[in-house]
Order: C-alpha cells, then structure tokens, then sequence
C-alpha cells in the first residue's frame, strides 16, 4: 500500500514529517481523511484534532487554524499557526505601541522646548552682557 | 617616566575590561549561532507558503485583494528594526543613515521604530515617530512580531497608509551586515516562478475548498507576517554577530594595550635599578678614592 509524507509545519520550525497510512483533519468544511493517491487538494483547518494513522498505530495531535495542500505525489503539508493567541491582543498592543510613541513625542517635543528656552535664555544674557559693556 | 604604581593599575583595568568583553563576546556568538538556527527553522514554513500562494496565483487568475493593490491616499511607513542594546559597533549608525535617506525621498513619511536606539535616535533627529515597540524577546518568535504585523495591514487596509517598508540590517555572514529596505506593502505580486511549474499544476487540477479566493485572502496575512518575522530574525542574527564582533576587536585591543602598558612598566623598573645600580657603584667608587 502507498504511503503518504505528512509534514506539519508553524512559523518557527518543522514540527513533524513521517510516512502516515492516513490523515484525518477538521476543515472549514467538515472532517475529511485523505488516504494515499487522493486528489490535489487545498483545504482550511479549524482549531481541532489531527489524526494519523502510523501503521496500525493511530497519533492525534492538535492543530491551531492553518492549511492542508495534499499535493500529487501524496504529500500532505499541514501549515499551522503558532501565533493564534498572540493574534488576539495583537490590536490592543498595537495600539498600545501608538500612544507609547505619542507619548514619546510629547516627551521630546518639551525636551527640545526646553533646548530652545535655554538657547534664547543663554542669547538674551549675552545681550545684555554686551549692552552693559557699551553703556560703560 | 610615568609613576610605576599608575602602570600596574592601568594594566589591572585593561585586564579587567578584556574579562569583560570576552564574556560578552562568549554570550554574543552563543546567542548569535541561535539566532542563524532559528533563521534556518523557518524555511520549511516558508517554502510551503510560498508554494502554496504560487499554485492559488495559478488557479485564481484575477488576484484583487486590498493588500496587492496601489492606493494613493494615506502616508508612507518606515519600520526601523534596531535593537534596544548598543555596543554592536556600527549597526544603528548604518540604519539611521539609511533611515534619513529614505525620509528624505519619501518626505511625509512616519516612522514606526523598534527597539530602544531608534527610539532615541528619533527623539533627538525630530523625525516623527507613528508607533514604538521597545523590549521585544531576544529570542523573537512570531507571536512577538504579530502585533507589527497587525498595525500596519490594518493601517494598509483604512487607507492610512500607502505604503509599508522595512529597514533592518540583513544578515550576509558574521563579517558582513548589509542594510536593507524592502517594501512590505502593497505585497509585491506574486507570479509563478516558471512555466513549467504553472504546467503542473494545471495538469494536477487543485480542488480549492471553500475556494482559491477564499483561501488566497485568508493565506496573504500569514505572508505578510511571515515577511515580517523573517526580517526580525534577520535583524537579530545581525545584532548579534556585529556585538560579537565589534566586543572581539575590544578584547584584542585590550590586550594590545596591556602588552604596550607592560613594556612600558618593564623599561620604567629596569631604568629605576640601572639609577640604584649607578647610585652604588658611585658611592663605591667614592669610598674607594
């Protein structure tokens, strides 16, 4: 019987790549199970369990949201997403990294403010210095 | 002759700064080798994504999607991946030469800085900064650069911005950091590599489920944030080979410096003996005669 190459990638590295009899996945659409020499396929992944078979013996692992090419020469390569937590409160961060940089902006707006102050303050001395040198 | 004790203290110091900067250099290279790995972890998820956009831009034919196309309203962004230590030698420096370039041709343009030195670097150059991110992880994985990823799609895509760049330096070799600054958004177009391979995958006839449109919108985010992940490894591999190398060069001047400082000791205490000697003999000589 033909196998297939299942190969489970995320963003960082190669999670798992072995020679499988089966695979069994939850898509948009619904669980399928992909055996060897099934059609070209590309495919969304729910948040759920992955099942294969190993020979007899059968290993699940969980997958995040992610994708499933089945390529024709029975290769299935699973991309998942290591970074589904992350995705949630990456707006709140984003808009924290705003105000942070508003923040600093503000921050050295009053420091150059202050600069200036001093350089008109430092000008305005030495005008009266030389003032006073030519009154005398 | 300069005081023999203020010698021995110099040469104490340099002793002790080179201590310093070879720990440094240690930590450095280990951190760097795993910087490179993590850079080279990737590529499996890369290649499949790439593979996977390329067979989708053969199916979908018409790819219109928000983040491919020109839009003339909004600014342009500048992202500046800097780090938030120093003593990486010229690294920031180069960055910031080429930051005020681009602002230069791109004169209303914001910046959004990460790490502390563009930070500073902004502040006191007066450029205006759009976000800040200071004190991400050493070890960057992806869900720490999300949230860049997130702020400027979603500022892509409300027309806010018209087009996204990176700058950071690009990791050649442990020698050789070159800066880079690659256009994020709009994505650049994604084509088929050859013909043959478009052949192909014609021939194998795909099954798309929901649809190849459907899928292509959902998959270019992860593309654009892997994009992004892939220049913050960059960055942080380079970061970590120019402090490695720049702490090298410190030690190996520090020890040079010690070498000089020892001589120095050396002739000073032969000259205070060759005095005593003279000092003796003299008084010989004179009890003599």
């Amino acid at each position: 019987m033909q196998k297939l190459t299942l190969t489970v990638v995320s963003q960082e590295r190669k999670l798992l790549e072995t020679e499988v009899e089966s695979v069994s996945a939850i898509t948009t659409q619904g669980e399928i199970t992909i055996l060897a020499r099934h059609i070209p396929l590309f495919t969304q992944l729910k948040t759920g369990e992955l099942r294969y078979f190993e020979g007899e013996r059968e290993h699940s692992i969980v997958v995040s949201d992610g994708f499933l090419t089945v390529n024709p020469n029975n290769e299935v390569i699973v991309m998942v997403d290591s970074a589904t937590l992350a995705r949630d409160i990456s707006v709140a961060q984003a808009e924290e990294a705003i105000s942070a940089a508003k923040e600093t902006m503000k921050i050295s707006e009053n420091r150059r403010e202050l600069i200036m102050a001093e350089a008109s303050l430092k000008r305005a001395m030495l005008e009266i210095k030389v003032a006073q040198k030519r009154g005398l | 002759m300069p005081n023999t004790r203020q010698i021995v203290q110099r040469i104490k110091t340099a002793g002790n700064i080179s201590k310093i900067t070879k720990a440094m250099e240690m930590v450095s290279a280990s951190k760097m080798r795993r910087a490179q790995a993590a850079a080279l972890a990737t590529r499996p998820y890369t290649n499949a994504l790439n593979a996977s956009l390329q067979s989708l831009a053969a199916a979908s034919s018409t790819t219109v999607h928000p983040l491919l196309t020109e839009h003339d309203t909004g600014v342009d962004i500048a992202v500046i991946i800097s780090t938030d230590k120093g003593l990486c030698g010229s690294l920031n420096q180069t960055l910031f030469k080429e930051t005020i370039s681009w602002l230069k041709s791109h004169p209303n343009g914001k910046v959004v800085a990460v790490g502390k030195k563009s930070v500073g670097f902004a502040r006191i150059s007066g450029i205006e900064l759009y976000a800040q991110f200071i004190e991400l992880p050493d070890q960057v994985s992806s869900s720490d650069t999300i949230a860049i990823s997130t702020l400027i799609r979603e500022g892509f895509l409300d027309q806010e911005f018209r087009s996204v760049s990176l700058i950071y330096m690009d990791f050649v070799s442990t020698l050789v950091q070159k800066v880079c600054v690659q256009q994020v958004l709009p994505l650049p177009k994604i084509q088929a590599e050859n013909e043959a391979l478009v052949d192909k995958l014609n021939e194998a006839e795909y099954i798309f489920e929901p649809s190849a449109h459907a899928i292509l919108n959902n998959l270019l985010p992860y593309y654009l944030e892997n994009s992004v992940y892939q220049a913050f490894l960059e960055a942080r591999a380079s970061e970590h080979s120019a402090r490695m190398v720049s702490m090298k060069n410190a030690s190996e001047n520090a020890g040079e410096l010690m070498s000089d400082l020892r001589l120095v000791y050396n002739k000073s205490r032969q000259a205070s003996i060759t005095s005593e000697l003279l000092d003796v003999v003299t008084a010989l000589l004179a009890q003599d005669s």
